[in-house]
């Protein structure tokens, strides 16, 4: 028989199915597919029993010494860092918790909780959020842009935008989103604290730009990344791990 | 705002915009991860450009450094290893051969050897303090093959784009069935295995044995 292929070797080394009297004979007797099957269950078991391990970085010192001991050049002095990838890092620990499903689900952060419940109640109260957002507040003459972010599109997008915060006159500020993006689905806006990827969603995007406000205890020192996501419409309020742009807000 | 690099946004894109609408086109669902990154460093430490060599650090200092961490627990050692290593992979970068495997597992292989090395002159020191060779088998190595593997798997597992990299996570630290992972996640049963067998794959390619490490 033919060899078998990667769905059905990966499918048996997660044991989502057994091979077949035919498919044993074939593993039997064919050492490249029993290696493949071999290697595949090892990662398996492996992965599934990873718990502790954590990735240190090296203090900058490390980076220094090379830096002098193989006499490079200005242009690499500083230390160079890890890119900060999307917030998933989170993912691993709520898996581990009992109550699976539920537990998949992002903290939201407690300084962030009732933007998050709002946005997250239904779809319904995310798009009168967002709309309510966009058409009241007009904005005000006298408000001035204190920090804005240009977003970088995901490798998955052909897309690009730009985030602005502007504090009105009487101190309230709001966050103003535009994005260019391929035009299907529900978008959502988030505030992404990158050291502990928590995440507070700001609401629905209707359309290619939308106001959102800020509520005052909302800590942009700390929420410093704005994210755009693409969300599927099954009511599920957590990010949906599909982020269309993202980027840094900076002072203005 | 925070410190830049910890929360640096995604860099502008990589490609050109022609190679990355044909990539989004033809490939958009193959997109799970960014293979071309660790290419392109590839290419510019055997070319012996400097910045080649820094993002080799960015990318893999994590993982040599925790490697050296867990094996010789005592950070100053392992900050020399780490060092060690990064500056004899540099000296040694002629050696190094794409087609053996990845730079990735060739780092790690000279991870490992400095850390024999740390073993052994620790237990040289200890011979002259003792004069004995006595406790000598007792501390013995863990075994560092294993916690390197496991320490590819996690920082390979971290450079998945986010949907696999969720559906990976649910597979691996969830321990779900694909049905389960699907139901969870609302991604279709299809596109849940199809994630699976390429991350799956991927790992498998990332982590292969690499041969000739300096």
């Amino acid at each position: 028989m033919a060899h078998l292929d990667d769905d059905q070797l990966t499918l048996f080394a997660f044991g989502e199915a057994d091979p077949n009297a035919e498919q044993r004979e074939h593993l039997r007797t064919c050492s490249r597919c029993e290696a493949e099957l071999v290697a595949l269950s090892r990662l398996v078991s492996v992965g599934r029993s990873l718990g502790n391990e954590e990735l240190v970085q090296p203090p900058d010192a490390v980076w220094r010494g090379i830096h002098s001991e193989l006499g490079l050049s200005e242009e690499v002095r500083e230390v160079p860092r890890k890119q900060q990838s999307a917030p998933e890092a989170a993912v691993r620990r709520d898996v581990g918790s009992p109550a699976r499903r539920g537990a998949f689900r992002r903290r939201i952060p407690r300084r962030g909780a009732v933007v998050g419940i709002v946005a997250a109640a239904s779809l319904v109260v995310g798009v009168i959020a967002g709309v309510v957002g966009a058409s009241l507040f007009v904005r005000p003459a006298a408000s001035r842009v204190v920090a804005e972010a240009e977003l970088e599109p995901f490798p998955n997008w052909q897309a690009s935008g730009t985030a602005r915060v502007e504090e009105g006159s009487s101190g309230a500020q709001q966050m103003v989103i535009d994005l260019s993006a391929p035009d299907q689905g529900l978008r959502e806006v988030w505030l992404i604290d990158p050291g502990t990827s928590g995440l507070i969603s700001l609401g629905l995007l209707s359309g290619a730009s939308g106001t959102f406000s800020l509520p005052d205890d909302v800590d942009l020192e700390r929420y410093s990344v704005v994210d755009v996501s693409q969300e599927p419409d099954d009511g599920n309020p957590a990010h949906s791990g599909d982020s269309i742009v993202r980027g840094e807000l900076r002072s203005t | 705002m925070l410190d830049g690099a910890a929360t640096r946004a995604p860099s502008p894109p990589r490609r050109s915009t022609v190679t990355s609408e044909k990539r989004s086109r033809i490939e958009r669902s193959h997109s799970d991860v960014t293979d071309h990154d660790d290419a392109a460093i590839e290419a510019l430490f055997s070319a012996g450009d400097e910045r080649g060599l820094a993002a080799a650090y960015a990318r893999w200092s994590g993982v040599v450094h925790s490697l050296a961490r867990r094996a010789l627990g005592v950070d100053a050692d392992a900050e020399d290893v780490t060092q060690q290593v990064f500056i004899s992979a540099w000296r040694g970068r002629e050696t190094f051969d794409p087609a053996k495997g990845p730079l990735g597992a060739w780092l790690v292989g000279i991870t490992r050897r400095r850390i024999a090395d740390a073993f052994e002159a620790r237990t040289r020191a200890r011979r002259i303090e003792e004069n004995l060779a006595e406790n000598l088998e007792q501390e013995g190595s863990p075994d560092i093959a294993e916690i390197a593997e496991r320490l590819m798997i996690v920082d390979e597992l971290e450079r998945l784009e986010p949907v696999p990299r969720r559906v990976m996570a649910l597979a691996f630290y969830g321990d779900l069935t694909h049905s389960e992972i699907a139901d969870t996640t609302g991604i279709p049963l299809g596109t849940v295995k199809s994630h699976i067998r390429r991350s799956l794959g991927r790992l498998r390619t990332r982590l292969e044995a690499n041969h000739g490490a300096p």
